[in-house]
């Protein structure tokens, strides 16, 4: 069955209307203990008293923004040193055969496994939380980087050559531009993985921060809290997607068209 | 005639592969003709022009320009190929002048030959557009134009009109024929389709798929034939041809 793309739309708020419903009612009739899930109007009077007087004396919008500048910079130090490291990887096979092994050894493994490590090897302030976050970030867009060049077609780089292109000038002209719809892909899964990362970045000896707001609210049960960091996290995640996505279809406009 | 290409037993085994795809292969190619290549699938034409174009190095022979070894992929050697390779990124404009850019020309120099391509493939109005949004005929002038743009010394086309339906394949035949009129060409042409090969060649290559047997290459009096001049003659023509690349 196919709709018009206004009643995808549709059926989607509609989605989010009946969950707020149930939720609602769910809360209303006491169905569930309010420690476990308060109402709507609970999470939007905390999260009103929030914005007003902070949380724990740090007001919510510092906490929001130490958290984005934890993500954003992991992801784009990810960015900065996967792409070009991708790329010569899925070009160069010697260089493959040195990294690929070492990053898919790290790449299973769960962040808090070597959290402490980090801690003990570049100290327990923001470094340890932006490098969790970045071998996070990492892995996702190096391994795009891969498949994008080991995707290109052949004869984009047999026609450049025919041109009169050097190696380098089909490095930057041709494979790069060719990988690049592979490489968005990989960082809005790098954005992710971080994002989910990153209330087990501010777990431990963190003062600020969503993650640490949910975590420490979690010890005092405050779970209207905990909601409010939940939901901000969630809303923030799809804006970033969609923002990538946007970024995405105006760089590579010619993705899927071609 | 002035030799440009000379095929000298020409020998190319795949790792792996137990028989030659080609075998002590002869052919020269004449400066500023078309010699258009037939032979069935799987035969080694493909093959032939990579190893031509500098793609695949041979097993034993080689291939001269102009008296040279030909070792790698060059400017002077352009290629089409069937799927037009053309970069999706780029517009048509920036597309035919990619070749120039890498080697350098001044601006100037690739805005006037970009021009004058348009002009030649009659695609002025589409100098802005991405190639995605072009015809597949559009397309394939496109990759013309683009191979042209160089001033290579032969051109070598790769079944590149086999995905275009009759009407689009016979007006980029017109606009090969065109180009080679104007501009004294040489064209390499690989085909499957027997009509091609005698409508565009001053001269027909036949791989047979005996990989013993040399290469034969045929004069071929109904170069440039129109559809209404096609007689019985043509037909036996043909169907010679036809017999000896079964």
């Amino acid at each position: 069955m196919r709709l018009r793309k206004k009643n995808y739309w549709a059926i989607t708020v509609i989605t989010w209307v009946v969950l707020l419903i149930v939720w609602q009612l769910v809360t209303m009739y006491k169905i569930t203990p309010e420690i476990l899930l308060p109402s709507p109007e609970k999470v939007i009077s905390t999260f009103i008293s929030l914005s007003k007087n902070g949380y724990n004396g740090i007001p919510l919008w510092y906490h929001f923004l130490i958290t984005m500048i934890r993500l954003l910079s992991a992801v784009a130090l990810a960015i900065i040193t996967a792409i070009p490291l991708g790329l010569i990887s899925g070009r160069i096979k010697v260089v493959y055969s040195i990294f690929d092994s070492i990053i898919q050894f790290i790449r299973p493994i769960p962040p808090l496994a070597y959290y402490t490590l980090l801690i003990l090897w570049v100290g327990i302030g923001e470094t340890s939380k932006v490098v969790l976050l970045y071998l996070a970030a990492f892995a996702p867009i190096y391994l795009a980087c891969i498949s994008g060049v080991q995707k290109v077609n052949s004869d984009y780089v047999k026609s450049a050559e025919s041109l009169g292109a050097t190696s380098k000038q089909v490095f930057f002209h041709v494979i790069f531009p060719s990988a690049l719809p592979d490489i968005f892909t990989g960082i809005r899964t790098a954005v992710g993985m971080a994002y989910t990362t990153v209330v087990a970045a501010e777990m431990v000896a963190a003062t600020y921060g969503i993650g640490w707001m949910i975590i420490n609210a979690s010890k005092y049960l405050k779970s209207d809290v905990m909601f409010v960091g939940i939901i901000i996290l969630g809303i923030t995640g799809v804006f970033l997607d969609q923002l990538l996505k946007l970024i995405e279809r105006k760089i590579v406009f010619w993705s899927g068209k071609s | 005639m002035e030799k440009l290409i000379e095929v000298k037993n020409l020998t190319l085994t795949y790792p792996g592969a137990s028989e030659p795809t080609l075998k002590s292969l002869n052919l020269d190619i004449n400066r500023g003709e078309i010699i258009t290549v037939i032979g069935k699938s799987g035969c080694g034409k493909s093959t032939l022009l990579n190893t031509m174009a500098g793609y695949i190095p041979p097993t034993a022979g080689e291939v001269l320009l102009n008296g040279e070894v030909i070792t790698g992929p060059d400017w002077k050697l352009g290629v089409v190929f069937q799927n037009n390779a053309l970069y999706p990124w780029l517009n048509v404009a920036d597309n035919i002048g990619f070749g120039l850019k890498m080697r350098h020309f001044d601006k100037a120099e690739i805005q006037s030959r970009v021009d004058t391509l348009l002009d030649q493939v009659q695609l002025t109005d589409k100098k802005d557009d991405y190639v995605f949004e072009l015809s597949g005929g559009m397309r394939q002038r496109v990759a013309i134009a683009r191979a042209l743009a160089n001033q290579p010394q032969v051109v070598m086309f790769d079944e590149s009109f086999g995905a275009l339906d009759e009407f689009t394949r016979n007006d980029i035949h017109k606009v090969i024929l065109d180009l080679w009129k104007s501009l004294h060409l040489t064209f390499f042409i690989i085909t499957h389709d027997i009509d091609e090969a005698i409508k565009l060649g001053n001269r027909i290559a036949i791989m047979t798929p005996d990989k013993g047997l040399p290469m034969k290459v045929v004069d071929n009096p109904y170069f440039n034939i129109s559809s209404e001049d096609i007689d019985a003659n043509y037909m036996n023509y043909k169907n010679d041809i036809l017999k000896q690349i079964i």
